[in-house]
């Protein structure tokens, strides 16, 4: 090996949610794995939770979530009938009629073993791919999906007993007022949630306390205070000014913005739990202060150091490829241009918020010059433009544009042939699916991500050593 | 009996609310319906310029005259209100016109200059040019400049609106005509209905006035008078930040004159003139009309495809009808139609046509219609009394003192409401929240939106946005829309379930403004957009069944 060269047997282009899970898998099986990432892209802008599909809300589509279980198996079956080419038709190709369960089956086991992996680097999510929870939005919607980030999941509609909540608004907190938050979840309840939401509607308070003195901050970001509450006096103040409230309140449960730490979020809510008494709840964060988001991304930075994954932060410039496929990569460093060669490369380069794909206005794949498609069909120098559908509130073609792959995730050509034998793709850099209006974003880069790393999806993930 | 209102006005935008000043000025009962906000269709989407019209005079020196004197009158009643915009006019070989005759057309104008405050034009050399503007053609043979004002044309249609409440006339936005009372064979008032409660009402007045804009043709037929009108359909496209230092013309490839101009945050691009036989509340703006600007554009100021495009405004002008001109070459003249004369109909009047810059001349020509109508012999004083805010100085340092807010958050408050920019911050010196900036690209204030929803009528996002420019920024509302539509319910005392419809409508909404102008970085920030509200917030998705 050269100076100015990396050689693995699996490089990763892409340090998000696909391009983790893809590298962990990979590094599981025995392979040395690196990832090259140019900076953080939509996974450090999640809200917290893990969707694996959405089953639609009918008639109610554009109402917030309406407060019933949903069924994963009934969605993904109208998927597989509705549009082959989504990635989780394509992944179980050939499946037969297994391959609901198999998908949901790999979606529970790779979340186990993915919540292994993260929970040592400090970030922990549960959920389960049957079992759909409801959790709170900074926006005061309940909000359906199948796995959230543990303080989140704590305030799950559907597991939640006699509980009396109390959400807790910050004086001066940009993005989180309290009043509004209870007064929506309190008209969802009654309105969607049946006997039991009439009841917990009765049962759910907000409650303002100040922080601006002890956190010294002029401006209350959600970051910067976060960030000030993981230094033990302030932590200190809040536990203070919270037992204020509970002796009065008679609260079980604390609902906050999410704003308990950063890093330090899993002992602030320990804290709080043991000082108090009373379980602590997260709201789901939102851009351009996403809490959960920033959380996962940097567990999943020490994840993948603890799993011993080399890492460069390095943006990608060029590549050599000959008959056998991918050769190299060329990649901008801080120390000047850097040459990495593998066995395998994984793209989870995103989509475009990630920089995986452009629109200017022509949408493409700017590494490798990959053919992108959308309907099934590939869209050859197509303006953006063109593949925009006239409401804000429904399906985006322009943002299900992506790469097409075969069932091992290799990107595929127009008919089907793999286009470098060694080269996959993971995450929402795929095409054929709206990550974002179709509520499956997360569950599609976890299982992509995981395949593409070379997990199979019958025999499940390796077990955590 | 007499009827509760001397003239009931039908539109709220410039012409409507300037007329409803002036009419409530006189001593008139006045009341004024707009069925969307005020300025929100034709009015809000013009280039906000208080200008001279240059354009005008070679084919209509009148006009350039009249609009060059009432642009001096709005400067006196309205000084926070306007900005300097300096225009670079340059030339490139195979242009239509000349450096020389381009010249002697400027000679000809600065000769109206004095009457708007304008500075005389200067000749610049290339060299000269380029030092002023970097991002000009090389090749341009020289260049120009002549003096124009810009102004925030949501805001002087409000103003124009709270001084007549404040000279006691009735004014409501979110309210549509649906038909007309009558007294024979007299228009004897209006039949509206409040299209947020849904509730419906007469309103009886001596004569109604129609200042529809684009609408007014609609809004006669259901009188059984015409309106004759050629609509000429405008876009502008909107950047993310002032793309330019000064404003700078080009020539589009039909020899249209076209600019790139900074203007308030912003930088617009405008405009096209085609004719619309559509639908008015159905407006796309379309590729076509979007490339023939930033081609013509692009070729004396090269650059401006690297910048970022947000959004794109689009609105109809209401020209009066004429057979045989191209649309550019139509005239800009008003006309007042009398519906007693043009089709036998009493008590009701029309007024189409004109310019933003003449708007107030075209309301005072609309109130003397209307005064003769009910003998009122007042004369007009819309030209001498200050708009709301325009009768003194703001100190914007002791503001960003008492405050402590930025300057630049005062300045732009400072901006919007003159010398009431301390009364409407006030509330931030006892409760420092109220100094939230809940929109930070503008930067507006918690206690401004509370203002505006107290004071200025504002009772959605949309309205927000004409009030405050919340939501203008380059993220589009991702940042501010759900605290705005928080602090409506709070205001307004409506649940949080109206708020998210609020929110949903605001979101939908700017979609068709977005769209037309979506690439680059702003496919980005769109992603980031759907992201928040879709995901983070749940304020609605998509159905399963919905296919791709």
């Amino acid at each position: 090996m050269k100076a100015g060269e990396v050689e693995a047997d699996v490089l990763v282009i892409g340090g998000g949610f696909a391009g983790a899970v893809a590298a962990l898998t990979a590094t599981e099986r025995g392979e040395r794995v690196t990832v090259i990432s140019r900076a953080y892209g939509a996974t450090a802008l999640s809200s917290g939770a893990f969707d694996m599909i959405s089953t639609g809300v009918g008639e109610g589509a554009f109402e917030p979530a309406l407060l019933s279980p949903e069924h994963p198996e009934i969605a993904l079956e109208q998927l597989f009938r509705r549009n082959p080419f989504h990635p989780y038709a394509v992944l179980t190709e050939g499946l037969g009629e297994q391959r609901t369960e198999v998908l949901l089956g790999c979606f529970d086991a790779c979340g186990l073993w993915l919540n292994d992996c993260l929970r040592d680097a400090g970030f922990a999510a549960w959920g389960r791919a049957r079992e759909t929870q409801a959790v709170p939005t900074q926006a005061g919607t309940w909000r359906l999906t199948q796995c959230s980030a543990e303080s989140v999941r704590s305030a799950d509609f559907f597991a939640l007993g006699d509980e009396h909540l109390i959400v807790i608004g910050i004086e001066g907190l940009a993005g989180f007022d309290a009043a509004f938050v209870v007064d929506s979840l309190r008209h969802i309840l009654r309105r969607d949630g049946g006997a039991r939401g009439v009841d917990l509607a009765k049962r759910i308070k907000p409650a303002v306390i100040g922080l601006r003195a002890e956190s010294g901050l002029a401006r209350m970001e959600p970051f910067a205070l976060a960030s000030r509450l993981e230094e033990p006096p302030v932590a200190e103040a809040l536990v203070r000014k919270l037992k204020a409230l509970g002796s009065r309140g008679g609260a079980t449960r604390f609902v906050f913005p999410p704003v308990l730490g950063i890093d330090g979020h899993p002992v602030l809510l320990e804290r709080i739990r043991s000082d108090l008494g009373v379980e602590a709840a997260e709201t789901l964060s939102a851009p351009p202060h996403s809490t959960h988001g920033l959380r996962l991304q940097r567990a999943l930075a020490r994840a993948l150091e603890s799993a011993g994954v080399g890492f460069s932060p390095a943006a990608v410039k060029d590549f050599d490829a000959d008959s056998g496929g991918v050769c190299s990569v060329q990649a901008e460093t801080h120390d000047g241009p850097m040459t990495f060669r593998a066995k395998r490369f994984v793209l989870a380069s995103g989509s475009y918020l990630g920089g995986g794909l452009k629109a200017d206005p022509t949408m493409r794949e700017p590494l490798f010059s990959l053919p992108l498609f959308v309907r099934g069909r590939e869209v050859e120098a197509v303006d953006i433009r063109e593949v925009l559908r006239p409401r804000f509130f429904e399906a985006q073609p322009a943002f299900s544009v992506g790469v097409r792959v075969d069932s091992d995730m290799r990107p595929v050509d127009a008919w089907g042939k793999v286009i470098y034998e060694n080269l996959y793709a993971a995450g929402s850099i795929l095409a054929d699916y709206d990550p974002i209006a179709e509520r499956c974003g997360m569950g599609v880069a976890l299982i992509t991500g995981y395949r593409a790393g070379g997990g199979s999806l019958t025999d499940g993930p390796p077990a955590k050593a | 009996m007499t009827a509760p209102f001397d003239v009931a006005i039908i539109g709220g935008g410039v012409n409507g609310t300037g007329t409803a000043r002036d009419c409530a000025m006189r001593g008139m009962r006045t009341v004024l319906v707009e069925k969307g906000d005020f300025s929100s269709g034709t009015s809000w989407a013009s280039s906000g310029m208080i200008h001279g019209g240059i354009r005008y005079l070679q084919y209509d020196r009148e006009v350039t005259r009249s609009s060059c004197i009432d642009s001096g009158y709005i400067q006196r009643i309205a000084p926070h209100l306007i900005f300097r915009i300096p225009f670079l006019y340059s030339v490139l070989p195979g242009d239509r016109y000349s450096l020389d005759l381009m010249e002697v057309a400027l000679e000809a104008y600065d000769r109206y200059q004095p009457l708007k405050g304008g500075k005389p034009h200067t000749r610049l050399s290339t060299k000269e040019a380029l030092t002023i503007e970097p991002g000009l053609n090389p090749d341009i043979r020289g260049a120009l400049t002549f003096d124009e004002w810009g102004i925030d044309v949501p805001r002087l249609c409000f103003l124009n609106a709270l001084s007549a409440i404040e000279h006691g006339a009735e004014v409501r936005n979110h309210t549509e005509v649906i038909g007309f009372l009558w007294d024979a064979e007299a228009v004897a008032g209006l039949r509206v209905r409040d299209l947020r409660s849904g509730k419906e009402e007469s309103i009886e007045a001596r004569v109604v006035l129609n200042v529809a804009g684009p609408w007014a043709d609609r809004v006669a037929q259901m009188a059984g008078c015409r309106v004759p009108l050629r609509l000429g359909k405008g876009i502008h496209i909107v950047f993310d930040r002032r793309i330019s230092s000064v404003a700078i013309t080009a020539e589009a490839i039909d020899g249209r004159g076209i600019f790139v101009m900074p203007h308030e945050n912003w930088s617009l691009i405008g405009t096209t003139d085609d004719d619309y036989y559509g639908d008015p509340d159905r407006q796309r703006v379309t590729r076509d009309e979007v490339e023939y600007l930033l081609e013509g554009v692009a070729r004396t100021f090269p650059g401006v495809r690297r910048h970022r495009m947000i959004r794109v405004t689009s609105a109809l002008r209401p020209t009066l009808y004429a057979w045989g001109r191209y649309e550019d070459a139509l005239s800009r003249r008003h006309e007042v139609f009398d519906h007693a004369v043009t089709d036998g109909v009493e008590g009701m009047l029309s007024m189409a046509g004109g310019k933003l810059a003449s708007y107030r001349e075209m309301s005072e020509h609309a109130a003397n219609g209307i005064a003769r109508k009910i003998g009122n012999s007042s004369p007009s004083r819309t030209h001498l009394e200050p708009l709301p805010g325009g009768d003194g100085q703001v100190d914007v340092e002791a503001l960003a003192e008492s405050t402590g807010l930025p300057g630049f958050a005062v300045c732009r408050a400072a901006y919007r409401h003159g010398s009431r920019a301390a009364a409407v911050l006030a509330p931030i010196t006892e409760k420092p929240e109220e100094g939230e900036e809940v929109c930070v690209c503008e930067p507006v204030t918690r206690a401004e939106v509370r203002h505006a929803i107290r004071n200025e009528q504002a009772s959605t996002i949309g309205d927000l946005f004409f009030r405050t420019r919340l939501a203008a920024g380059p993220c589009q509302g991702m940042g501010c829309a759900l605290r705005a539509a928080e602090i409506l319910a709070d205001e307004l005392g409506i649940d949080a379930l109206a708020a998210h419809r609020l929110l949903r409508g605001f979101l939908e909404r700017q979609w068709q403004n977005r769209s037309p102008v979506l690439e680059g970085d702003q496919v980005v920030q769109e992603e980031l957009l759907r992201a928040t509200f879709f995901l983070a917030l749940g304020i609605g998705w998509a159905v399963q069944g919905e296919s791709l």
